[in-house]
């Protein structure tokens, strides 16, 4: 009898169930919450990424396990088995709530006020959006369907938000593995980029001071978010999703009349979510799902999106550069990648390297949030196309 | 628009149509942002460099960072003249001997502390 009782706990347990696969990944996800506590490597998402890794791929835990139903005797589907708790909480992500409402806060905590003063640092947001596209055409050579290649190469946009709100909308599949290869490499921004940089320019063009920017009336920063959102989804319907959450979420900031919620989207909102997001992507990373051939591709191509992202952005920087009469410093092209703020902190400390007394931060600053409109838009277009 | 599985040229059509999408609605914003500023903003009136030459006490300072100290000087004379530090220049600062007599600076000295 109580030689029972004590078979039946140790069947109960997971290590029992424990696979090797299962070993593989709760290694992985060890691994990652080195590099987000040791190497603090984008911290706040990695984190609860890991540990929803960690969670999910703990056999018997049954925290992302779908609801059971039955067919009861009035041929009305009944629960048998509630879902787990993680499983609940990815309906955030699965039906898309969770991005737009990460827009919302960052819209709230991004100052436009750059991009106002410098229009034409749009067209940087615009061209470093080329590594979305370059990936997706890799990414349909190697064999990948249009909606997985469209969600791998949404990489490239580098905006965790964008990239798991098209990948749920077209792929949801690879979710994890496109969520982890686009915020690892989001922290890895200031060790890819510098090498492409420095390649692409020459030292003089790298020592360009720029101009100081002219100071923007608020006016200006009240009626640009409603005007971009107008125009954008008019032109693109499929963005508005996105572009008009950022977009309200900064006109809470300029409009100055509801503090109150402008204060709660930038913190508590955008706080809430982000742990909701993070532990529920990291959940999707089942053994089952994330060792995969496929992974691999996907860490690769991702890889190549940040690395053509910034080349364009670098290269299109040296065309504004050049037609401006050496105004511009071409170090400001490689922010339009959005990664913000890190890209533009890149574009400065690579700038301050050759000439100490340039300061590029408000520069790289235009390019940068334009890079989170452009790789908006470029996801509705995606979405349109193959949604 | 596609089935399952697309070609190579097929990415390339939406390569193109993807990038000129992108293209198109951000030179449409970078020229509506033109508009607003040319509606919006005007241009402030550029003041007049001036060179001023004013005396300032300045504390005792290490000779190592005397640049950082001059930066100090100058951001806060402008500050006092209500300009930018682009609009001065600072060629010379003097050091202005203080003429309080010792009393009055003790006086001064215990005023001040019986405030904290």
């Amino acid at each position: 009898m109580f030689l029972n009782v004590i078979e039946n706990f140790l069947s109960s347990t997971g290590f029992v169930a424990l696979t090797w696969q299962h070993l593989v990944m709760l290694g992985i996800a060890c691994f990652f919450l080195y590099l987000a506590i040791v190497k603090q490597y984008e911290p706040l998402l990695l984190l609860p990424i890991s540990f929803g890794m960690l969670l999910t791929n703990i056999p018997l835990g049954g925290l992302m396990d779908y609801p059971v139903y039955e067919i009861g005797t009035d041929g009305l589907p009944h629960l048998k088995q509630l879902g787990g708790v993680l499983y609940y909480l990815y309906q955030g992500v699965k039906l898309g709530i969770f991005p737009p409402l990460i827009f919302l806060g960052v819209g709230a905590m991004t100052d436009f006020g750059p991009l106002i003063a410098n229009p034409r640092s749009l067209l940087l947001g615009a061209a470093a959006q080329f590594g979305i596209f370059t990936t997706f055409i890799g990414a349909v050579a190697l064999g990948f369907t249009g909606q997985e290649a469209a969600s791998i190469g949404i990489i490239g946009g580098a905006d965790g938000p964008t990239a798991i709100f098209l990948t749920s909308k077209l792929a949801p599949h690879l979710l994890g593995p496109i969520a982890v290869a686009a915020y690892s490499y989001m922290a890895l921004v200031p060790v890819i980029q510098p090498p492409i940089m420095k390649a692409l320019t020459t030292k003089e063009e790298r020592m360009i001071k720029m101009e100081q920017l002219r100071p923007v009336t608020k006016i200006e920063k009240i009626l640009f978010p409603i005007i971009t959102t107008i125009l954008g989804a008019l032109l693109l319907p499929s963005a508005t999703g996105l572009l008009g959450m950022l977009m309200l979420g900064n006109l809470f900031r300029e409009s100055g009349v509801v503090d109150r919620i402008f204060k709660t989207a930038q913190n508590e909102l955008i706080n809430i979510v982000t742990i909701f997001l993070g532990v529920t992507v990291g959940a999707t990373t089942s053994a089952d799902k994330f060792l995969k051939a496929q992974t691999i591709m996907i860490i690769a191509l991702g890889m190549l999106a940040f690395a053509v992202g910034t080349a364009a952005g670098t290269i299109f920087g040296k065309i504004m550069s050049k037609l401006s009469g050496g105004k511009i410093n071409p170090l400001i092209g490689s922010a339009g990648v959005s990664a913000v703020p890190m890209a533009a902190r890149v574009s400065q400390v690579v700038g301050q390297k050759e000439n100490p007394s340039n300061f590029l931060l408000m520069h790289a600053m235009g390019p940068n949030v334009a890079g989170v409109i452009g790789s908006a838009i470029a996801a509705g277009v995606l979405l349109s196309i193959f949604g | 628009m596609f089935g399952e599985t697309i070609s190579l040229g097929e990415g390339l059509i939406v390569t193109a149509l993807g990038m000129s999408v992108t293209f198109v609605a951000l030179i449409v914003l970078s020229l509506m942002l033109d508009l607003l500023r040319i509606l919006f903003y005007k241009e402030p009136q550029k003041a007049p460099v001036q060179i001023v030459q004013q005396p300032v006490a300045e504390a005792e300072a290490e000779e190592d960072n005397m640049e950082e100290l001059v930066a100090v000087i100058t951001a806060a004379v402008a500050a006092s003249l209500q300009t930018s530090t682009h609009n001065i220049i600072v060629q010379n600062i003097l050091r202005v001997g203080d003429t309080t007599p010792t009393w009055g600076r003790a006086g001064r000295v215990e005023q001040m502390n019986s405030r904290f």
